[in-house]
């Protein structure tokens, strides 16, 4: 059975105890567990290989008070809306889920897919780390790894203000061409917008909980977060503030 | 006093798009050396801390010697969205738009 801790935060704390735990399941020291969050308030994260400027929208983000930090994993850039996203985090022992990175993925994100269907909607893994509905993006994940585990998170829009996606968000003209549309707006879509209601955040939780349960052959029980956890993140937050960290490259 | 040794210093980029995702290389060339380079995007390495340990490898070197130096990191580290071949490739271009 898998720990589960619901939680919200802002980027920085967000970033340090998914961090923290990764570090403490490699070590043995937590059990797996499936932690899901909202970043509040609203925030951005970049992909641990990215340019912030080729990434972001610096300006739009300072204006608008958006907070922003620098992932542990790779991928691409992620607005999270505090209204309208839930992020899940998996922090397992690699042997539990698949020594095989891409067979991993594949994995986790069947729990989205499985959570998505609570909805009565179809839902497409798009490798590497896209699922999609209709061709449209409602979900990005993201893996790092360790020795003995592994930490994959990624989100789950379910009423996203697009259009705030949008400005923040910066896609590289390459992008785009592949994609043969000229926005963000074009590619990505949430759950309500494609069911034509509004879905609630504690709508959402409960049909991820069942994804991953299903995804992941386990049940949950609620926990909370141990004081090892809790002082690691603390360390580790102050990291996700710095500009030595975020505008690393 | 001797005469300055002229210097030709040139930042130039590269942008590949492999596979759904993004590689960037930023590079600055003295005399034909790669003198600074930074490789960035959405794609995935593992494990990420090899990229610091591929750019510091690079730096100093021609771009004769990129796709040896690349070849010894096979093996040890893993991309997804990208490969080993697709960043010999982007750090070539963007090192020949530098002699244009």
């Amino acid at each position: 059975m898998w720990r589960l801790i619901i939680d919200e935060g802002d980027v920085y704390w967000n970033m340090a105890v998914d961090e923290a735990m990764l570090l403490l399941r490699d070590s043995n020291i937590i059990p797996n567990t499936l932690r899901l969050y909202v970043f509040k308030p609203s925030a951005v994260t970049i992909g641990y290989f990215q340019r912030v400027e080729d990434a972001v929208n610096l300006e739009f983000l300072r204006s608008n008070n958006i907070g922003f930090t620098r992932r542990i994993s790779g991928g691409g850039s992620v607005y999270h809306d505090v209204n309208g996203e839930v992020t899940y985090s998996v922090v397992a022992s690699i042997k539990d889920i698949s020594t095989n990175i891409m067979d991993s993925y594949r994995i986790i994100c069947s729990g989205i897919i499985y959570a998505i269907k609570e909805f009565g909607l179809n839902a497409d893994f798009i490798p590497i780390n896209d699922v999609v509905i209709n061709g449209r993006k409602v979900s990005g994940s993201a893996q790092s790894r360790r020795k003995n585990a592994l930490l994959q998170h990624g989100t789950l829009m379910y009423n996203t203000d697009l259009i705030t996606l949008g400005k923040s968000l910066r896609a590289p003209k390459e992008k785009l061409s592949v994609h043969k549309v000229t926005s963000i707006l074009e590619r990505v879509t949430t759950i309500s917008r494609e069911l034509g209601r509004t879905v609630s955040k504690d709508e959402v939780i409960s049909a991820l909980i069942k994804g991953f349960s299903k995804a992941l052959n386990t049940d949950f029980y609620r926990g909370h977060y141990t004081r090892e956890e809790l002082e690691l993140s603390n360390k580790l937050i102050e990291k996700y503030r710095s500009v030595e960290w975020v505008f690393q490259r | 006093m001797g005469i300055p040794e002229v210097v030709f210093m040139k930042v130039c980029t590269s942008t590949k798009r492999v596979g759904g995702k993004t590689v960037k290389v930023d590079i600055e060339v003295v005399n034909d050396t790669i003198v600074k380079v930074v490789i960035s995007g959405d794609f995935f390495l593992y494990p990420e801390e090899a990229i610091h340990d591929i750019e510091s490898r690079l730096t100093g070197r021609k771009v004769s010697e990129v796709a040896s130096i690349l070849d010894g990191f096979r093996g040890s580290v893993e991309f997804l969205g990208a490969s080993i071949d697709d960043l010999v490739s982007a750090i070539i271009d963007a090192y020949t738009s530098c002699q244009e």
